[in-house]
């Protein structure tokens, strides 16, 4: 399962606009049918290895495979265009790899520290957690937190179409009964991501790549300089994880913020965006590290640090896996599962892209309309399976025109997903936590602790915002 | 550009309505039913008619590809460099592919459409030599067959075809 799950995250990676919510939503219609420490390797190896193998498009033909290669691109590209793609692939692959390890060792070490905190939190807490990650998606949409919000407010809305969970009352059904049990998220994720790239991608025509790759050698190059700058990629990796670990972060400004790190702290900074190789290894370090620290809200406080791991606690409740306290005390064997898968596809997909580079580079050069069938197929097939609809592909059709229009009009899709899974765990925690306290959980201390924290957030993620000024800084 | 302004503007009325219909369409339901909603619906209001108000006043502006430019948002980026009637054309002409297999898979079945939506496709849209064709129909074949049907058991969609011709293993 593990291997099965590496080798779809590397196709996955490999392909732009594929990104992990995709393949996660592409996996999950297939994993009902497995035991959970089976169906969770496929999932945990499938998204371990997407920021190995997104860097090889991002390096070869400066188109980023997902969002988490973007800062890759600045530094990997030119080095390919020297012909020194081997170099960056190498370097990439490895400080990947490290990261991938660093995150996988506080994954670790967090589950026994994490397990009386969790086992002290009440419905409050997690409802504090859910706004919590709510309100970070908004702030970091990049220049457009209104937007951001937003997004993340109509995924809000869309959890609440179906029964409401404190009372008999169905909302937004419009008087169908395929809407009174809510909608599914793989078909929100399928909708809003899969189709509405692969059409940008017909649309484009031609090949996925619009430059013939030229590999060039040196992979053993670049792994030597990722060694070389080994404290790098240590203090990357740990700045990657941190940040996946805030719910609502993830990978893309993990690696952005890693690289503005890197260009603060190099002396000579006259050769970034122009071809230095730390250009690639600390993004690389950072969103594969973040990816790990991702895992750990999402396992030990049922919170999502990106929309990956969205779709992914999807997989764990309908597994009959609810986080929290469980993955920490009667899980605690699954919850190692978890960790150890992705420590361990993380190694394997290093030496793999290594191994597997120049194949693997030739699938983009493969003309567009040869795999959107299969692609289609598979999503179509996957949409269906989640509750046996008409509705399902209507609803699926209805989302990737949604999801197009949302990217044509610049308005971000990720908050949505985070918004929807969070939407059904806000509102169920909410109630839980009336029903239980009355009004007097808003008092207890670890409330009142949790709201600092999320004005903290908000202030520290708008002053992270200005990351971005690195990319126009950088000449792109 | 100025089109770019004008689906921006668009999306934004839209959401518009989201939000609006998000606060009427629970007015009438009890508390408990409706707080979420409208506690999400309100902020969402306000929010947007802010929002509409800046791509308005964007759209308005003589040159609105440079604020454009200055906007990001964390998400694949969209092709901004092809001319947008190239783009709704391509796009509508995806559109068309994706109904005829829907109502493909409505009338025949989704084993005897995916064949038929593979070689088309790749024919009319690619223009794929039939050695690229044959094999990979054949893999999707394979994978319907074996994969889908035999290892994930999965199901598919009923199709008017086999309430008139009861061949359970050419369309369940």
């Amino acid at each position: 399962m593990l291997l099965t799950g590496i080798a779809v995250g590397i196709t996955i990676g490999i392909l732009p606009g594929l990104g992990g919510t995709v393949g996660m939503s592409i996996l999950l219609p297939f994993v009902w049918t497995l035991k959970p420490e089976a169906a969770l390797t496929l999932l945990i190896g499938m998204v371990a290895v997407l920021r190995t193998a997104d860097t090889i498009p991002a390096v070869l033909f400066a188109v980023p495979g997902t969002a988490g290669s973007q800062a890759t691109v600045l530094d990997g590209f030119p080095l390919a265009q020297k012909g020194e793609a081997g170099r960056a692939l190498g370097a990439a692959f490895l400080a990947s790899m490290i990261g991938g390890l660093i995150g996988a060792l506080f994954l670790t070490i967090s589950l026994p520290i994490a397990r009386p905190l969790v086992q002290q939190l009440t419905s409050a807490h997690f409802f504090m957690l859910c706004i919590w990650g709510i309100c970070m998606v908004g702030v970091l949409a990049g220049s457009q937190p209104i937007k951001g919000v937003l997004t993340g407010l109509m995924g809000l809305l869309m959890a609440a179409i179906g029964g409401a969970p404190s009372i008999y009352e169905f909302r937004y059904t419009f008087g169908l009964d395929y809407l009174e049990d809510g909608i599914s998220l793989v078909i929100v994720a399928l909708g809003l991501f899969a189709i509405p790239e692969i059409a940008d991608l017909v649309i484009r025509g031609t090949t996925i790549s619009t430059v013939p790759h030229k590999l060039g050698k040196g992979i053993l190059d670049g792994m030597i300089d990722a060694l070389r700058n080994w404290w790098l990629v240590a203090r990357t990796a740990v700045l990657g994880t941190f940040i996946g670990f805030i719910p609502g972060l993830g990978s893309a400004p993990a690696s952005w913020i890693a690289y503005g790190h890197a260009l603060q702290s190099a002396e000579d900074k006259s050769q970034f965006s122009k071809g230095d190789i730390r250009g690639v290894i600390a993004p690389e370090a950072a969103n594969n590290a973040a990816d790990g620290g991702a895992i750990i809200p999402t396992l030990i406080f049922g919170i999502p640090g990106s929309g990956t791991m969205a779709i992914f606690l999807f997989a764990l409740m309908v597994m009959g896996v609810n986080p929290g306290r469980e993955m920490l005390t009667t899980q605690l064997p699954l919850s190692f599962t978890i960790v150890w898968s992705f420590a361990l596809a993380n190694v394997i997909a290093a030496a793999l892209c290594i191994f597997l580079t120049r194949p693997l580079a030739a699938l983009t050069n493969v003309k567009v309309h040869y795999w959107v069938p299969v692609a289609v197929m598979v999503i179509i097939l996957g949409a269906f399976q989640t509750s046996r609809s008409w509705g399902d592909l209507i609803l699926l059709l209805l989302l990737s025109i949604l999801g197009w229009f949302m990217k044509r009009a610049g308005w971000p899709r990720p908050p949505v997903l985070i918004g929807f899974v969070l939407g059904t765990l806000a509102e169920k925690y909410f109630w839980v936590s009336t029903a239980r306290y009355g009004a007097s959980w808003l008092y207890q201390p670890g409330v009142i602790i949790l709201a600092f924290v999320i004005v903290f957030s908000i202030w520290a993620g708008l002053r992270t915002r200005p990351a971005k000024k690195t990319e126009e800084e950088a000449g792109l | 550009m100025r089109e770019l302004a004008n689906v921006r503007v668009g999306f934004a009325l839209f959401m518009l309505a989201v939000f609006a219909y998000g606060a009427y369409g629970v007015k009438d339901m009890v508390f408990g039913a409706r707080i979420f909603p409208i506690s999400v619906s309100a902020p969402g209001l306000v929010l947007i008619l802010i929002q509409l108000y800046r791509d308005i006043r964007r759209s308005l502006n003589p040159d609105p590809e440079e604020t454009f430019k200055k906007e990001s948002v964390i998400d694949v980026a969209s092709d901004t460099t092809t001319e947008s009637s190239v783009i709704y054309s391509r796009g509508l002409r995806f559109l068309y592919w994706i109904l005829g297999l829907y109502a493909g898979i409505y009338v025949i079945g989704f084993k005897l459409s995916i064949p038929f939506f593979f070689v088309l496709f790749m024919r009319v849209e690619g223009k794929a030599p039939w050695r690229v064709i044959v094999p990979v129909t054949g893999l999707s074949l394979y994978f319907i067959y074996v994969h889908f049907q035999t290892l994930l058991g999965v199901y598919w969609p009923d199709c008017l075809l086999q309430r008139w011709i009861p061949i359970p293993w050419l369309f369940q």
